[in-house]
């Protein structure tokens, strides 16, 4: 999965709707990451994952409201709103 | 800090409160809110004057951004807001529409009274559950793709009566027709075309509902008269809309205007309000997808109401037919003429309701007004109104669409169980068919606004007056 932007949040919002995606067309979802390439314009991972009968709790988007993303020690913070 | 007390408001009148267009330096127009005493504050205590405020720096917006008195919290724009853009520099937004495009409800009236059928209802109730995906379901006799999607994404309704999934009296009774011009499916995108290729007759999940009613009051025997609709009749209520395929075009535009706005030099307090010009390339291409999506929505719904009359028809025979009331949309952008010039009207989660003179008024509905359906919360009335000429001029011809949640899903969820509810409503006689719990909980009636007020609002505020009240007697939740 590979993913552009203008920036890191947005990126990170890309990325989730991508899994959106997947999640209602392909009764897929995600439960490990091996991110490839992180930079301040692509997101590129490889993702393991299951299919599933039934979607648990469908998600319409991830939205670009209130989004926020900071460097913390060790890794990144987000705050990342979807519409349900 | 409270809302209210952020932003200066004057009072105009028991219905209505003014934030001045000075209130903040980058507003271009005035706020105004429909509310008595006990809804603003309600209001107040989200950031829903907030959200209006930053809807009122949209470039080229025109007049007065208004907020019903159902309005809520939103992304980006507030649910509940109306707001309208000059075509000549004003500018259009996705999340002015929201995510899922023309969310709207229709009307069914039956000839059948409901105390008659009473003993059929819970069969009846099953069946339409049975015939109509809710949840992620999706609806494999009616999977659409390539030349055909097209055809649906372009002519809407118009395609349905084609395919004989529709009466040819259908169309004169929704909204535009159930059908937009401006639509173009080259504009939408094949991951929105995946998305949705399967979900026409389906309800889908969060407040999304079908109800079967039963008209309990009659406030305005002439308007109800025309609507067809008498006190003890039989109805149903569809709320739904474009599904999947809506909820991908909003992403893929809101994604689109956000990479482009600040070539067009527009700097927004909130970044989901991300917009474009009108007249730019990215504009005009939203428009035609976005209006793709509500011929998706309204065929949605068409598609549902032939479910529905499988049903009545098993049931009841000839005696169960299903005529459409009207069909109104509630999240949508729409070119209209107003004070003499074409302005795009975004309604998110307000109703269009024009009145007998307007044009577009359907002519069965020219002696009372464009009938306008606001959904209570699950178990509580709904109201049947009648759109006036005055809201023209009070609110660019738009009312609320609903109670308005005045808790978050979470909060609701925390607060009651799915079985609590359920055992509730099946107490007060209502079937009830939902295939998650956590659903009825998240819909849970004290996490709304008491509709009644709302309505109550909206009348003395001269937006829309009431014709009757629908009690739900069987509720199939997605």
């Amino acid at each position: 999965m590979e993913v552009s932007s203008s920036d890191r949040a947005s990126l990170l919002v890309e990325w989730l709707n991508e899994l959106v995606y997947l999640a209602e067309t392909e009764r897929w979802v995600a439960t490990e990451f091996k991110v490839e390439r992180a930079d301040d314009r692509v997101f590129r991972s490889r993702a393991r994952g299951m299919t599933v009968d039934l979607v648990p709790g469908l998600v319409k988007a991830a939205t670009l409201h209130d989004l926020r993303l900071q460097d913390v020690p060790g890794g990144v913070e987000a705050e990342v709103i979807l519409d349900i | 800090m409270s809302e209210a007390a952020r932003f200066p408001t004057v009072v105009l009148n028991p219905w209505l409160r003014e934030i001045p267009a000075s209130a903040r330096a980058d507003m271009r127009v005035p706020v105004r809110i429909y509310a008595d005493d006990e809804l603003w504050r309600q209001i107040a205590s989200d950031r829903s004057l907030e959200q209006a405020v930053n809807v009122s720096t949209l470039p080229g917006v025109t007049g007065y951004v208004y907020a019903m008195p159902d309005v809520h919290e939103g992304y980006g724009f507030p649910v509940g807001g109306v707001a309208a853009t000059r075509t000549s520099d004003g500018v259009i937004s996705p999340g002015g529409v929201g995510y899922d495009i023309n969310c709207g409800v229709r009307l069914l009236a039956s000839d059948l009274a409901f105390e008659s059928v009473a003993a059929q209802l819970e069969t009846v109730v099953h069946e339409l559950s049975r015939s109509i995906p809710s949840g992620p379901g999706r609806n494999p006799k009616l999977d659409l793709r390539g030349p055909d999607l097209d055809r649906v994404l372009q002519d809407g309704c118009r395609f349905m009566l084609e395919r004989g999934l529709a009466l040819p009296e259908d169309l004169s009774t929704i909204e535009a027709g159930g059908v937009l011009d401006g639509a173009d499916a080259g504009l939408v995108s094949s991951k929105a075309k995946q998305r949705g290729h399967d979900q026409l007759g389906t309800i889908g999940s969060g407040n999304h509902f079908v109800e079967v009613q039963v008209v309990d009051r009659v406030f305005d025997d002439t308007a109800a008269t025309a609507y067809g609709l008498r006190s003890g009749q039989l109805t149903m209520l569809i709320h739904t809309g474009s599904r999947g395929l809506g909820h991908q075009v909003c992403t893929d535009y809101v994604r689109r205007m956000d990479q482009v706005m600040a070539q067009y030099g527009i700097r927004l307090p909130d970044r989901q309000l991300a917009c474009a010009p009108l007249a730019s390339a990215e504009g005009r291409a939203y428009y035609a997808a976005m209006c793709a999506a509500a011929n998706f929505a309204w065929s949605n719904r068409q598609a549902i109401t032939g479910s529905a009359r499988s049903v009545f028809a098993r049931a009841f025979g000839a005696a169960g037919a299903l005529h459409v009331v009207y069909d109104v949309a509630h999240n949508i952008a729409k070119l209209e003429q107003h004070g003499g010039a074409t302005l795009c009207v975004h309604r998110k989660g307000a109703t269009r309701a024009f009145g007998p003179s307007h044009p577009e008024t359907p002519e069965a509905y020219r002696s009372v007004g464009q009938p306008v359906f606001i959904p209570g919360s699950m178990g509580t009335a709904s109201y049947v109104l009648a759109g006036t000429d005055e809201a023209l001029e009070l609110s660019f011809g738009s009312t609320c669409h609903g109670a308005g949640r005045v808790m978050s899903r979470g909060a609701a969820k925390r607060l009651r169980t799915g079985a609590e509810i359920r055992r509730e409503l099946e107490g007060m006689g209502i079937v009830v068919r939902c295939p998650s719990s956590t659903g009825l909980a998240e819909e849970a009636p004290t996490a709304y606004k008491d509709v009644e007020r709302v309505v109550d609002v909206v009348q003395g505020a001269g937006l829309a007056r009431k014709v009757a009240r629908l009690r739900p007697v069987g509720v199939i939740k997605g």
